[in-house]
């Protein structure tokens, strides 16, 4: 398969001028598209000057990178759109794929309709991001997601083809991300002031340490020194990337990860939320995370998938147990069905309302699931002989893989697993287990 | 065919080569590639080559003209791949080689390697603006508007020798050029903003050049839309261009001169640009509606719609502009004054006593229309109003305080729980599965108390690590042996390269105890043998008896690494006799504290096993044991211990007042007596040969002063072609760490008492190691492991790390900087209230130049003022010695009192205040720069803390300050302040 990914839309997107304001058109593609499905949605956006300048966020967000060379800033990558079940939700990686951005526009933010429901690549372009900074408050605007009358296109306009390296570090990313969202709890809630007030004390230039958030007084403020309860975040900087959309949001919440593996900055604006979530460092991709990795342990049975496509549509909220029903599977087999599918990047996460939701990535599914080295190398493992179970009791597993050059212990013991090798010697198990726990975790369930 | 070429070739026969290529087929063509690229090595490759004199030099075989025929031959025959791999295949486009072959042989991939060439970093000189639309009208090259914007800026400039002619008919000679050309580089980024800056135009000042000078001259000629420049060149500075080219085009802007009219018609831009995340254009823009804001059609809603942004900008220009046009606005129209007032009030988060001032006075002018929602909005910024905005607007703020809620920063239960429990504990491995797992991973550093758990761990294991078990150490191993190489990770140090040389060690010590179950070890370590020539060096050939450890020492020789060194060979010698006593040094509880039972159980094993301790082991044991909670130690100790230890454990924990005999360990004891609160000398150790050193070698109490001082630096002169000594002014701190041994008075009497007791020599203490020699040194991943070998009393190595790398105000390197933010990170954890030195490290780091290490220094502050384990009076005077010769701006302080300790609490607020008055009267009666926010942060705390300035020293300072006119406002409100 291609490591080339070729974006190809029928015409750039763009803010063009309407009748009464402005209409801001997104053009689409998706390489998976199963019919043809011109417009998904079009409407009135109730407050197009939030909307704007959230769109302007998500694509500083998209165009960033925390540890990348400028050439590889060079490849630009397109958000994601899912419209569908009342809510139009544009979602985002920076090219480090360690801050995840989505713009959620909830029901009341919009005033039209969903022709079609799906998920797709959407154009941003720059001059349509430059577009978008002009909009003001009392500016009217219609966003189309999709060509919904063909007036729109005019004469001259050609095929804009945007070649790019495969994003394999976004799609990875987009995966996970879902994983950590879904493990996340809400610690803080901030007003305006507050928020402004913890983002003043975001230190300048790129700190090497970590940052924690604690209170001082109804304060909250970062602090470079660990203290108890207090959220930490590694390379704080990146909340830049939301401080332009403060002074007009109400309220931040912020939600971290059990293990602080990640941290999640939801803004709140009416009936528009715009979440930014931070890897665990600048240089820890959510791509290298593997915390899907477990997941994907067992395959996945394709009726599984079918059935999914089948009965699902954008934004639905997933509900495993009617999966199971509707299609008879076992139940048994629902354990972690989520984490497998989100793995697939079949579902994402509402932190807000606590669910996952229905969107199938723009992406073949092959695509996706050749995307885990760690799984793959596992499999080699396994398919080299090379995993060799010493004891097995209820509780306790204890193996030897071998390695380059040694042979690794991995025991796995109640909830714990540990193994000898670098990987884990290093993370402690915090970014995903390590290929040889994998391998003996895999041969487990053959 | 070949031949032919090759004849063309080695004669130079560019005139043939035209007619040679054109009378190819594609199939001949293809045949020729692979000699061709073979010729091409062969005539481009540099090889060095030494002439009759001897002299060598780097040249290629081929002369230019042969150059050229292989690169017009390899563009005609290669495919697109094989051509872009040629050296500078860019060189094609020279216009004098293309015109050979453009009428008939253009290649299909040529447009896509242009335009390739085009997103590359650099452009090819062979390809200017003119040539590429001459090759576009030909039909060779689809121009994209990234080419053109690429190509564009250096159209107007021509060189004619060595001076650049500034030429902007250039741009008159295409139609396309001004009618459309140039409105791409109003869309994409483009170099317009540096096309002139190297540029030579001879004798300077003579005539304006460059784009602005265009498009000024050619808008007024009415050769470009003046209004669509304007509006344009508007829009362009906010198109998330880098930051020097927006504020190019905002320049450009300003130099076309929009009047009123022209700026009131594009106010709808102009709004826009407010949203610009770089402050120029923002800026820019509220400079013109600070003069549109009089006129009727300025758009005052707007205005008001983006103030909420603009007052969450950190630039003070913005914010004094937006106060002021919203002032206007208020005075403009009566409908606009309580909009105005609602939406200025964001500018109280600010913690600038000027800004809350402007917006507090223009709230105030309008205060009888603020109602109650007003005042409901007014009153979540209360705690954050600076004392002067409170006065002004105390009507509208209600009378009871808005909850300001104590911060509780204390750990929780801080007065009933006990150390045990506030403490997370450090626990040993459980089995010998946790063993392996601690091995592998115990030279990653990721605690730093694993240097101590896992030869702690070895000792405990020794005897169940045998059998199959030896070959599970084959992964540590293999990353111990992986370390000697040098193959070191971020977080690792010079003490787990010691720590893995010891693991080395204690396989070896396996693998010759265990050889049935060592086959695995001892492949590994042969991979690791190192093999140089006929030499071979092999782990396994040391003698018997014999480790590698007794031989390490770190790149610089350093002494600071011995405690460890040495006790990792104690631990050895515990394997070698199969010792499992354990540790008495192993610390319990994080960072590295040993809980005071826990050591007098561990030496009353000692005692029942008849084998004394090692002393080296004591005396970090000693050190590293906490003083609190002492009562069921001191229990142990009484009932249970004898001789020497009891005494003194009993002096440790406080039971003793005065140390008591036998001294058969002095090393121990002086780790004990400095392990205590009251760093103090003991007669009973007169005998010590420690005392002979000036006992700040033990106390880290060294004399140091900051200093603006004349030095001589060295410089290179261009023009004399040399280094030259300069006289150059520098700002520096000195610790003078003497350690010469005090020298007694020759009297009769002493020489006496010499002969009499003359103190023995004294064995290695650990405190005579704590000195950095080496000039580069690497410290960040060791200095915390350093510091908890004597938590209690860290200053000796403090004052080392001050001296070496605190110097200047400023760090000379990222190491540097890492390596005190790393001691920083271990002191917050282990703060007491220490001396001081403690106090020098910590005021000179509250105004670093990093702001993480300022933040971190300000966290320490406040955890002890909560503690109240902080001494305002030393680290006052610290600071304001280092202010009295302005060591480094006073602006790092003040931002880090503002934005850190300033309202946290009411007794940080009244340890600020006793931390602010001491430090302003060790000021100079100079004025130094900034002193004036310091005094405004004063007024401000002696206002919170509701008192006076009543200090005599500080009212001195204030005469002498008040001769300066910029400081007798706020001197004159600090006096009168009642």
């Amino acid at each position: 398969m291609s490591d080339i990914i070729a974006y190809q839309y029928a015409f750039p997107s763009a803010l063009l001028p309407a009748e009464n304001g402005d209409h801001l058109f997104l053009s689409k593609y998706s390489e998976v598209q199963k019919k043809d499905a011109p417009c998904f949605f079009w409407g009135s956006l109730s407050d197009p000057y939030t909307v704007a300048r959230c769109l302007i966020s998500l694509s500083n967000v998209v165009q960033s990178s925390f540890n990348l060379s400028p050439f590889e800033m060079a490849k630009l990558k397109d958000p994601i759109v899912t419209a569908g079940n009342e809510k139009i939700r544009f979602e985002g990686f920076s090219h480090c794929a360690g801050v995840y951005a989505r713009v959620d526009i909830l029901p009341g933010g919009y005033d039209g309709e969903f022709p079609e429901n799906g998920t797709t690549n959407v154009d941003f372009n720059q001059p349509m991001i430059s577009a978008l900074s002009r909009i003001n408050k009392s500016e009217k605007v219609v966003l189309s997601v999709g060509k919904k009358e063909v007036a729109i296109q005019s004469e001259n306009q050609k095929v804009v083809e945007r070649k790019v390296p495969l994003p394999v570090k976004w799609i990875k990313g987009l995966t996970t991300v879902q994983l950590f969202l879904a493990e996340a709890e809400q610690q803080f809630s901030f007003n305006r002031i507050q928020a402004l007030q913890l983002f003043q004390s975001i230190p300048s230039g790129k700190p090497k340490t970590d940052y924690y958030l604690v209170m001082r007084g109804n304060k909250p403020i970062f602090s470079p020194v660990k203290s108890v309860n207090a959220i930490c975040i590694g390379g704080v900087q990146r909340l830049k990337l939301i401080e332009p959309l403060l002074a007009i949001a109400d309220a931040l919440k912020v939600f971290p990860h059990p293990t602080m593996q990640s941290t999640t900055w939801q803004l709140y604006f009416g009936n528009i939320r715009f979440s930014l979530s931070l890897s665990r460092d600048t240089w820890r991709g959510f791509s290298g995370e593997g915390a899907a990795l477990e997941s994907l342990i067992e395959d996945v049975p394709d009726n599984w998938i079918d059935a999914l496509d089948k009965y699902s549509y954008a934004n639905q909220v997933f509900n495993p147990t009617m999966l199971a029903m509707h299609e008879g599977l076992d139940l048994q087999m629902l354990d972690n069905i989520t984490g497998r599918l989100s793995a697939m990047g079949l579902l994402g996460y509402d932190l807000d309302e606590n669910h996952f939701f229905y969107r199938r990535l723009p992406f073949k599914l092959s695509r996706i699931l050749s995307l885990n080295p760690r799984m793959k190398d596992a499999e080699k493992l396994l398919a080299e002989d090379k995993v060799e179970i010493l004891s097995k009791t209820d509780n306790r597993v204890e193996a030897r893989v071998a390695g380059s050059g040694v042979n690794h212990s991995v025991i796995l013991e109640n909830e714990k697993e540990r193994c000898t090798c670098t990987w884990y010697s290093r993370h402690q198990g915090e970014r995903g287990p390590c290929k040889h726990v994998l391998a003996v975790k895999k041969k487990l369930t053959v | 065919m070949l031949q032919q070429f090759i004849g063309i070739l080695e004669k130079s026969r560019e005139h043939d080569l035209i007619p040679f290529l054109k009378s190819l087929t594609g199939e001949e063509k293809k045949k020729l590639v692979p000699e061709i690229k073979k010729l091409f090595k062969e005539y481009t490759d540099f090889k060095e080559t030494t002439d009759l004199l001897g002299n060598r030099s780097w040249t290629a075989k081929g002369n230019e003209k042969q150059k050229t025929i292989l690169l017009i031959t390899s563009f005609v025959c290669y495919n697109r791949q094989d051509f872009e791999r040629t050296t500078f295949p860019g060189w094609i486009l020279d216009e004098k080689h293309f015109r050979k072959v453009m009428d008939w042989y253009i290649p299909s991939w040529f447009n896509d390697f242009v335009n390739k060439l085009a997103q590359s970093d650099f452009l090819p000189y062979t390809l200017n603006y003119r040539w590429a639309l001459e090759l576009a009208e030909k039909g060779f090259l689809n121009l994209s508007n990234e080419i053109i914007v690429r190509l564009l800026p250096q159209i107007i400039f021509e060189n004619e020798g060595r001076i650049t002619v500034y030429k902007p008919e250039k741009t008159l000679e295409n139609p396309a050029t001004l009618q459309e050309h140039i409105w791409y580089l109003f869309e994409l980024e483009s170099a317009i903003h540096y096309s002139s800056r190297y540029l030579n135009f001879g004798s300077p000042g003579e005539k304006k050049t460059g784009w602005i000078e265009l498009f000024k001259q050619y808008s007024a000629a009415g050769k470009i839309e003046r209004s669509r420049l304007l509006r344009e060149s508007l829009l362009a500075s906010n198109k998330n261009f880098n930051n020097q080219l927006s504020g190019w085009f905002i320049e450009l802007f300003t130099e076309l001169e929009p009047d009123s009219t022209e700026l009131l018609n594009l106010q709808k831009e102009l709004f826009s640009v407010l949203s610009s995340p770089q402050s120029k254009p923002v800026n820019t823009v509220l400079q013109y509606f600070k003069k549109l804001v009089s006129h009727q059609s300025f758009d005052g809603n707007s205005f008001l719609e983006n103030v909420s942004v603009l007052l969450s900008s950190d630039k003070k220009n913005t914010l004094v502009s937006t106060i002021s046009i919203l002032d206007k606005l208020a005075k403009k129209k009566k409908d606009w004054q309580l909009p105005v007032c609602k939406a200025v009030l964001p500018a109280f988060i600010h913690a600038n006593d000027e800004i809350q001032l402007r917006a507090a006075k223009l709230i105030a002018a309008y205060q009888d229309i603020c109602g109650e929602e007003f005042k409901e909005m007014l009153q979540p910024y209360h705690s954050s109003l600076m004392m002067s905005s409170k006065n002004l607007l105390q009507d509208l703020l209600s009378a009871e305080t808005y909850p300001y809620q104590e911060t509780d920063i204390k750990l929780p239960d801080a007065e009933t729980a006990t150390v045990a429990d506030r403490l997370p504990g450090i626990p040993l491995p459980e089995s010998i599965d946790d063993f392996i797992f601690l091995a592998s991973q115990a030279f990653d550093n990721n605690q730093s108390w694993h240097i101590d758990i896992l030869p702690a761990a070895l000792v405990k294991w020794q005897h169940e690590l045998q059998g199959e078990n030896i070959a599970r150490l084959e992964p540590a191993l293999q990353r111990a042996l992986q370390m000697t190489r040098s193959e070191f990770r971020a977080g690792q140090g010079t003490l787990d390269h010691m720590l893995a040389i010891f693991f080395i060690d204690v396989c070896i010590l396996f693998v010759r105890k265990f050889p049935a179950y060592s086959n695995k070890l001892n492949l590994l370590f042969s991979k690791f043998d190192q093999k140089d020539g006929a030499n071979q060096s092999s782990w396994l050939a040391i003698a018997e008896g014999e480790v590698y450890m007794a031989g390490w020492d770190s790149h610089s020789k350093d002494s600071f690494y011995l405690p460890h060194k040495n006790l990792l060979l104690c631990v050895l010698q515990k394997l070698i006799h199969g010792d499992n006593q354990p540790l008495l040094s192993t610390p319990t509880h994080e960072p590295g504290y040993i809980l005071p039972e826990i050591l007098a159980q561990r030496i009353l094993r000692y005692q029942q096993s008849g084998k004394p301790p090692f002393n080296i082991d004591a005396q970090i044991a000693v050190s590293r044991c906490l003083q609190l909670d002492t009562a069921t130690a001191i229990k142990i100790t009484e009932e249970q211990l004898e001789g020497e230890y009891k005494n003194l454990l009993l002096f440790l924990f406080g039971r003793h007042e005065l140390p008591q005999p036998p001294f058969e360990n002095p090393a121990v004891w002086m780790c004990c007596s400095l392990a205590k609160k009251e760093k103090k000398r003991y007669d009973a150790f007169a005998g010590f040969s420690y005392y002979k050193n000036p006992f700040a070698c033990y106390t880290g109490g060294f004399p140091w002063y900051s200093k603006d001082e004349e030095y001589e630096k060295s410089e290179y002169d261009y023009q004399l072609r040399k280094s030259i000594t300069k006289k150059a002014r520098r700002k520096i701190l000195r610790v003078i760490t003497d350690r010469t041994p005090v020298k007694e008075s020759a009297g009769f009497k002493k020489i006496l008492s010499g002969i009499l007791s003359k103190p023995k020599e004294s064995p290695f203490c650990i405190y005579d190691s704590f000195i950095v020699k080496a000039q580069w040194i690497s410290l960040e991943n060791d200095v915390r492991r350093i510091l908890m070998l004597t938590p209690a009393n860290p200053e000796p190595f403090l004052a080392e790390i001050t001296r070496r790398f605190l110097p200047d105000p400023t760090f000379s390197g990222e190491s540097e900087k890492r390596a005190v933010t790393a001691c920083l990170q271990a002191i917050y954890e282990i703060w007491d209230d220490f001396g001081d030195m403690a106090y020098l490290f910590l005021g000179t780091c509250m105004i670093s130049s990093d702001k993480t290490i300022r933040n971190i220094s300000g966290e320490i502050w406040l955890k002890a003022v909560s503690e109240h384990k902080m001494n305002n009076e030393k680290l006052g005077a610290v600071i304001g010695k280092h202010e009295s010769i302005e060591f480094a701006p006073l602006k790092r302080l003040t931002d880090l009192m503002s934005q850190s300790m300033f309202r946290i609490s009411a007794v940080h607020n009244k340890n600020l205040l006793e931390l602010t008055e001491t430090m302003l009267a060790h000021l100079s009666d100079l004025p130094v720069n900034n002193l004036k926010k310091l005094l405004e942060l004063y007024l401000e705390l002696l206002s919170i803390n509701n008192t006076i300035s009543n200090n005599q020293k500080l009212q001195n300072k204030f005469n002498a300050w008040h001769k300066n006119a910029g400081l007798q406002k706020i001197i004159k409100t600090i006096i009168e302040k009642k």
